[in-house]
């Protein structure tokens, strides 16, 4: 009998992945612990297995072998359509760039969260708001006035204002887990700066952990605790 | 729609062109003489019905001249006393209450290609004539032809059918041999 | 199906305006062509239909069966000869006979046909289901000179009763030989009947020889030979020829003796056809032309289709970003395909509308002309329920090249899951 998931935001043991029977693994974690309520640096280079491990956790891909556990729940034994619904209800994502559904609002971008997940919306009833309110309050906590930015294209939104959209959508409806890759890698400095400020201050003021991946180390002071991915991630070395 | 209405009209032309001379004919009585082919013809009038039939000698009995011999004869004989059993060769819905009245079935020499008859006759062909008094006509929606069953030489007969809702024309195969009224 | 994907693949649509009006202009079209293809035939069938009720029998010169019905019901197509008046005349006589209608064709006014026949016809012919000819102002004709017009003749050209007109020899909009000397009075009009009757000009037998009286071997009169109308009056009119009788019988028992009768006659070559029975033959035989037409339109819709299908996959890459965002914020693998075949299925529910919307307002353009050539009235009615079916066919068939692409994105979905380059 395995242990039971504890109440750690992530926890992994033994975790295996490989794309096909035969091939070599490429996530390969004997363990990985993140705590609630922590923000995360994972310092990874591109090709060094940070984007399976990001679908991994966001249980879009399927352990091949170990545990995984994410806020409480074990993945690996979750049903398909289940892990959607975990997803969508308990994790929010920022991706480098093009985060936009380029046929939506801005303020339907932010709300596309809300479409796909009853836990959220319960979220903002239960906090007496509403989803359009909420989506507003959190925009103009990022900077960014939904009145005169109404009607706007979003794909004609700059880069910074844009990442900023994607964190409230991320946000919105208080998931546990943040997750960003790459967030900053399209913004210059100063908006990278601003930008990294935000997004700490607003999960922590939404009560998420925070997953920040980056190949960048510079951006590493700004977060609790640095882990470096090459370091854990062991794929090269014999299997147990 | 120009186009379309124009293809019907081009079709409408060709047809009448293409299947003049053997349409005309072939509602004439010794006209069209293809094997494997019978003709009908149903009336169906208050509670009168009358079916006539004309089959090639080839299908009923096999040949077309004159009998040659006791066999030959002996042949066409049974073929004339099967025709006229009109109970065996029409399935009637029991519903209709039809009586028989009249059931008679002959052989004639056709008339060749010049309009005279042929004493040593190249065709033949026989032909049977049926009467029903109907108590109920209008239960009289579908009569089986079981002509397909006893004379496997019929491929197809062509009907044509004057009833209560007008007149139209059928062809019957032994996988539908179902006459519609 | 979800709310949220409908509202999804709504505004996914509208984001792509021109792509999407293109499609759904392209499938409307042949659309429109499928369910013009079935309006045509089904118009032409049930008008062709309507127009022979009643009439058991029609005889004509020895010829085509199907030309015969062509020419004497539905004027369409000339006869190639006539039956004389004396075996006309015996044949009015036979026992079996109920009713008998003798016409003469070869004449026009204005482009529409003059049909010589007798008082009979407006008594004895019927349409639709088996109604009598009525009069919507007049009477019909009773002096040599008198003219009763159909219900479009008398649209057209405005005639009301009391106009006078004037003949012309040889059918056709643009016959140069005309009667001129001899003009006719419109005596009635007859109500609307939705078949060619509306469209032909009706004088008596003995008018058809007046007119013709003074000519020689189909040829209008040398200067000096005219006869005037007051003339013509004198004179006996017995007409010598018939171009086709439609005969009525006391019972339909009698249809095919008289029918063998009429085609074994001695004395003159001559044909009856069982109007209903020769009608179907000329379905038959255009048959084959009806599944030709119609397998071309489901041709023209399938390349539609197509046409989306390669648009939707040629814009699956662009959109993959999209499903990687979806698939971020918990959107199945199924809600991605569901997503993509909405969208196809859309278009095409908006194309089926469209199409028929196009057709109606195709048949309202083409119905004059369709009346007055084929003589047949095209229904606008609403659509039948294989029509309908029809329709839904093609929603379908939407939604199914929907599938493709969406399954392609399915599958990237599943692989790609969140993380796509750029």
């Amino acid at each position: 009998m395995e242990p039971e998931c504890q109440s750690a935001v992530i926890q992994a043991e033994g975790l295996r992945f490989r794309w096909r029977e035969g091939e070599p693994d490429v996530i390969a974690i004997d363990s990985l612990e993140i705590r609630r309520g922590e923000a995360v640096f994972i310092a990874g280079q591109s090709g060094g297995g940070k984007t399976t491990l990001l679908n991994l956790l966001a249980g879009v891909l399927k352990p091949t072998a170990g545990r995984l556990c994410v806020l409480g729940a074990d993945l690996a034994a979750m049903p398909n359509a289940r892990r959607d619904r975990f997803r969508s209800d308990r994790i929010g994502f920022v991706f480098q760039s093009f985060n936009l559904v380029p046929y939506l609002s801005l303020l339907d971008n932010v709300l596309l969260a809300c479409r796909f997940s009853p836990r959220r919306r319960e979220r903002i009833a239960a906090a007496g708001s509403d989803p359009a309110t909420e989506a507003a309050r959190l925009l103009a906590r990022l900077g960014l006035d939904v009145k005169a930015l109404a009607g706007r294209d979003v794909a004609r939104l700059s880069t910074g204002q844009q990442q900023r959209v994607a964190v409230a959508r991320a946000l919105i409806g208080r998931p546990d887990l943040v997750i960003c890759d790459e967030p900053t890698s399209a913004l210059d400095a100063d908006a990278r700066d601003a930008f990294l400020a935000l997004l700490n201050a607003e999960t922590a003021a939404a009560g998420a952990t925070l997953l920040f991946v980056s190949h960048d180390r510079s951006l590493a002071p700004a977060f609790d605790r640095t882990i470096v991915l090459s370091d854990i991630n062991r794929p090269g070395e014999a299997k147990r | 729609m120009r186009i379309l209405v124009g293809m019907t009209l081009i079709a409408m032309t060709t047809a009448a062109a293409a299947s003049g001379p053997a349409a005309a004919t072939e509602r004439r009585e010794h006209g069209a003489h293809r094997h494997g082919h019978a003709t009908l013809q149903a009336a169906l009038d208050g509670g009168q019905l009358e079916i006539a039939v004309e089959a090639p000698g080839m299908d009923i009995v096999g040949f077309e001249h004159a009998p040659g011999d006791d066999a030959q004869k002996a042949k066409i004989a049974a073929a004339l006393r099967r025709l006229g059993d009109a109970g065996a060769m029409f399935d009637l819905p029991e519903a209709a209450g039809c009586a028989l009245t009249e059931a008679e079935a002959e052989q004639e020499a056709l008339a060749d290609a010049h309009g005279q008859k042929a004493d040593a006759a190249d065709h033949t062909a026989f032909h049977a004539h049926y009467g029903w008094t109907c108590a109920k006509p209008e239960a009289l929606q579908t009569i089986r032809v079981r002509y397909f069953e006893h004379f496997p030489g019929i491929a197809e007969i062509d009907a044509a059918v004057i009833g209560p809702s007008g007149q139209t024309a059928q062809e019957l195969t032994p996988q539908s041999p179902q006459l519609q009224f | 199906m979800n709310a949220p994907l409908l509202s999804l693949a709504l505004k996914s649509l509208i984001n792509r305006k021109a792509t999407a009006i293109l499609t759904i202009a392209a499938i409307a079209l042949s659309v429109t062509l499928l369910l013009g293809v079935e309006k045509v035939r089904s118009g032409a069938r049930d008008s062709f239909a309507n127009t022979v009720s009643g009439t058991d029998l029609i005889v004509g010169a020895r010829g085509g069966a199907i030309q015969l019905l062509l020419y004497s019901v539905f004027r369409i197509g000339d006869a190639s000869n006539n039956i004389s008046w004396q075996s006309y005349e015996e044949l009015r006589a036979w026992p079996e006979v109920a009713w008998s209608v003798p016409i003469s064709l070869g004449d026009a006014h204005r482009g529409f046909r003059v049909v010589g026949t007798t008082a009979g016809y407006f008594e004895h012919l019927r349409y639709g289901r088996r109604q009598a000819l009525s009069f919507d102002a007049g009477q019909p004709f009773a002096d040599l000179f008198d003219a009763v017009i159909g219900a479009d003749v008398a649209r057209e050209l405005g005639y009301v009763v009391g106009d006078r007109i004037v003949l012309a020899h040889g059918a056709g909009a643009f016959a140069v030989q005309s009667h001129d000397d001899k003009p006719f009075t419109v005596f009635g009009v007859l109500a609307r009947t939705g078949t060619p009757v509306d469209r032909s000009v009706h004088v008596s037998l003995a008018a058809i020889e007046a007119i013709h009286v003074d000519w020689q071997s189909g040829r209008p009169p040398r200067p000096g030979q005219a006869v005037s109308a007051e003339a013509a009056r004198a004179m006996a009119l017995q007409p010598k020829a018939v171009t086709a009788v439609l005969v009525g019988l006391k019972s339909r028992m009698a249809a095919f003796a008289v029918q063998r009768r009429v085609n074994t006659y001695a004395d003159e070559a001559l044909l009856a056809i069982l109007p209903g029975v020769t009608l179907q033959q000329l379905w038959d035989a255009i048959g084959g032309l009806e599944k030709a037409l119609f397998a071309i339109s489901v041709m023209v819709v399938v390349t539609g289709f197509m046409g989306m299908t390669a648009v939707s996959l040629g814009a699956l890459n662009e959109r993959r970003r999209e499903m990687a965002i979806l698939r971020s914020v918990g959107a199945r693998p199924r809600e991605i395909f569901l997503l993509l075949v909405v969208e196809s299925g859309g278009l095409a529910a908006v194309a089926a509308a469209v199409g028929a919307a196009m057709l109606y307002g195709g048949i309202w353009l083409a119905r004059p002309f369709v009346q007055s050539q084929f003589g047949f009235h095209l229904p606008a009615g609403g659509l039948s329920a294989y029509e309908l079916a029809l329709l839904g066919l093609v929603v379908l068939a939407g939604c199914a090249s929907g599938a493709l692409p969406a399954y392609l994105a399915y599958r990237r979905s599943l692989a790609d899951g969140m993380a796509v380059r750029r």
